[in-house]
């Protein structure tokens, strides 16, 4: 079945959009004031970590809005639809992502990084391994092409959602994305996106229960559902379409390796208290787990609505169109926006971070001046945006490779270099250089499908021994972390 | 005791004071990664297990999706509600 939407329903959806899209704009103005009034000196700081002052809800919501992308509110459905249950419990595995990430590092890097200065996840990376220019590289080189690669990703499924859904072009939706997130994010920088990331994260909430409640209702018996399902694809309802080595593997790639990715780990830079984490974790939970089970449960619902979606992307849009009225139809709509622009913001302050303060910064020009770092952060994050729109506009040859890797690719490249530089003392910048890089092309040959090397599994569980292995093994045999590191990140403050 | 050059790369990890708060640290990543670690099990081996000779149905639901997905989830979450709020501490983030 096609996708095919009635032309009286679509003035109401772009109302209900445009309207989400000057709240935005509003959120994106004010964030642009506050920043107006930080003095030159602590400007870099008030845009990477705000001040170290965020409150439960805005932490809450940078990592689980942060996180849950398109992928959660489109793709993840699709799969659903597609694979079914046993997708459903691969899914599961995010529900606790703010208690993984916040629990695990959170508050040791909350202390650490205050007591070194670091403003941004390379710049911990960086101080922990020595300065090593190689690892700055490696790091800043995998921010870059993946996160800018996932970015991009994100503006085309938005702009083309916005195309489907509205009948207006592509060039355009692309162009609302843009202008919000290049104003919340460029002139706002964290905290802007910490605005409107809450904003955005009640807007995804309310499109989901809406959508929930509207299928339930649309749908009736979901049992009789289930049933009817079952009996033209038996596999969609039962979890054994996958094998349970594979289904562990994946709840190892959207489960425990969250950890080591940059945006998620960059929001434990910007809590202002121990209690506030604490509190981030259980509301993060309650959000997540919600957002998860509805949507993709309503995946594989859609199915017995329409059996036979040639677009399975289309799911929720589809479903949207059929079991809500038009306004709000449009507020789903806004709900997804929400998800995708929240992830973009929160990577464009990665990505700018990487570039400003661990490549130029630290790596070039440490005695750069205030002004003129302030000077070179606006321009270069607004290059960031401009290049990923700019590329969204015409998608080049080879972004869809960068993008299936890009995830998996910086899991596997930073988790065992992020974990073992907390917790264990021995491990160093060589030790870490071997465990990114070996990582990375494991991931990429396994994944990749180059070789045969993942046993059945995802691809991220060779790249996650091997990574891990190299990391401990190469420290092992190199000297140890200079003796004031050491101390700054395990020892008592003299 | 002399000071030790911070660049210094051949010395003891034992010289170092550890800070309480980041050992504190380390302990409670343990057990986010443990507790965490049995929710996984947990799920996919009820999820799976309940489903091993078909599937039947529950308060509208695949009876594997009640138990294995609400059900664990709803667990797991009071779990964390207790740990977060009963075990993991409350420190002062700034070396004071």
């Amino acid at each position: 079945m096609e996708f095919t939407l009635n032309p009286e329903v679509r003035p109401v959806i772009v109302g209900t959009f445009a309207a989400y899209t000057v709240i935005m704009l509003v959120i994106g103005y004010f964030a642009k004031k506050m920043m107006d009034g930080t003095a030159v000196n602590r400007y870099v700081d008030e845009f990477y970590t705000g001040g170290r002052g965020m409150g439960a809800l805005a932490l809450a919501m940078i990592v689980a809005a942060g996180l849950c992308s398109a992928g959660t509110f489109l793709g993840g459905p699709g799969m659903a639809y597609r694979v079914g249950g046993t997708w459903v419990i691969a899914v599961c595995a995010q529900n606790f992502m703010n208690f993984l990430v916040l629990g695990s590092v959170g508050k040791k890097i909350g202390i650490v990084a205050r007591r070194i200065q670091a403003q941004s996840f390379m710049g911990l990376l960086l101080n922990r391994y020595n300065n090593s220019k190689v690892l700055g590289l490696i790091g800043v080189l995998c921010i870059v092409a993946f996160m800018g690669s996932y970015v991009v990703a994100q503006f085309v499924g938005g702009a083309r959602l916005f195309e489907t859904m509205t009948g207006l072009s592509y060039e355009l939706g692309l162009l609302l994305f843009a202008v919000v997130v290049l104003l919340v994010a460029v002139f706002g920088g964290i905290k802007g996106v910490a605005l409107a990331i809450v904003f955005q994260g009640i807007v995804m909430t309310i499109a989901v229960v809406a959508l929930f409640w509207g299928t339930l209702n649309h749908i009736g018996s979901t049992e009789t559902a289930l049933k009817t399902i079952a009996q033209a694809e038996p596999s969609i309802v039962t979890p054994w379409t996958w094998t349970m080595a594979y289904q562990a593997s994946m709840w190892m790639n959207f489960g425990l390796l969250i950890v080591g990715i940059p945006h998620s780990t960059m929001g434990t830079l910007t809590y202002k208290s121990t209690r506030a984490m604490h509190r981030a974790i259980v509301i993060g939970a309650v959000f997540v787990v919600f957002w998860s089970l509805a949507l993709m449960s309503m995946g594989v619902l859609t199915r017995s609505i329409y059996p036979n979606l040639k677009v399975v992307d289309h799911a929720i849009p589809v479903l949207t169109m059929t079991v809500l009225p038009p306004w709000l139809a449009g507020v789903t709509i806004a709900g997804v926006a929400g998800a995708i622009q929240s992830t973009v913001g929160a990577m464009i302050i990665v990505i700018s971070s990487a570039l400003i303060k661990d490549a130029y910064q630290t790596l070039i020009n440490p005695s750069a001046a205030p002004e003129k770092l302030r000077k070179i952060n606006m321009i270069a994050t607004t290059l960031v945006c401009l290049l990923t729109v700019g590329a969204a506009l015409r998608p080049p040859h080879g972004l869809q490779v960068l993008v299936i890797f890009s995830v998996g690719g910086l899991a596997s490249a930073f988790f065992w270099p992020l974990m073992l530089g907390i917790y264990w003392m021995r491990t160093n910048e060589y030790g870490a250089i071997a465990g990114m890089l070996g990582g990375l092309i494991t991931y990429i040959v396994g994944a990749g499908g180059y070789a045969n090397i993942t046993f059945g599994m995802h691809g991220i569980v060779p790249a996650f021994v091997v990574s891990g292995v190299l990391t401990i093994g190469v420290s092992l045999m190199t000297p140890k972390t200079p003796y004031g590191v050491i101390r700054a990140w395990f020892g008592a403050k003299a | 005791m002399q000071k030790r050059d911070d660049r210094d790369r051949n010395y003891d990890f034992g010289e170092i004071e550890l800070d309480p708060r980041l050992e504190r640290c380390e302990y409670e990543m343990k057990l986010t990664f443990g507790s965490w670690l049995i929710y996984a099990f947990a799920t996919i081996g009820l999820s799976y297990y309940l489903s091993r000779g078909g599937v039947d149905y529950i308060h509208g639901m695949p009876s594997w999706f009640f138990w294995g997905e609400c059900v664990t989830a709803f667990v797991f979450f009071l779990v964390v509600c207790y740990m977060v709020l009963k075990v993991f501490r409350n420190m002062d983030l700034f070396d004071r």
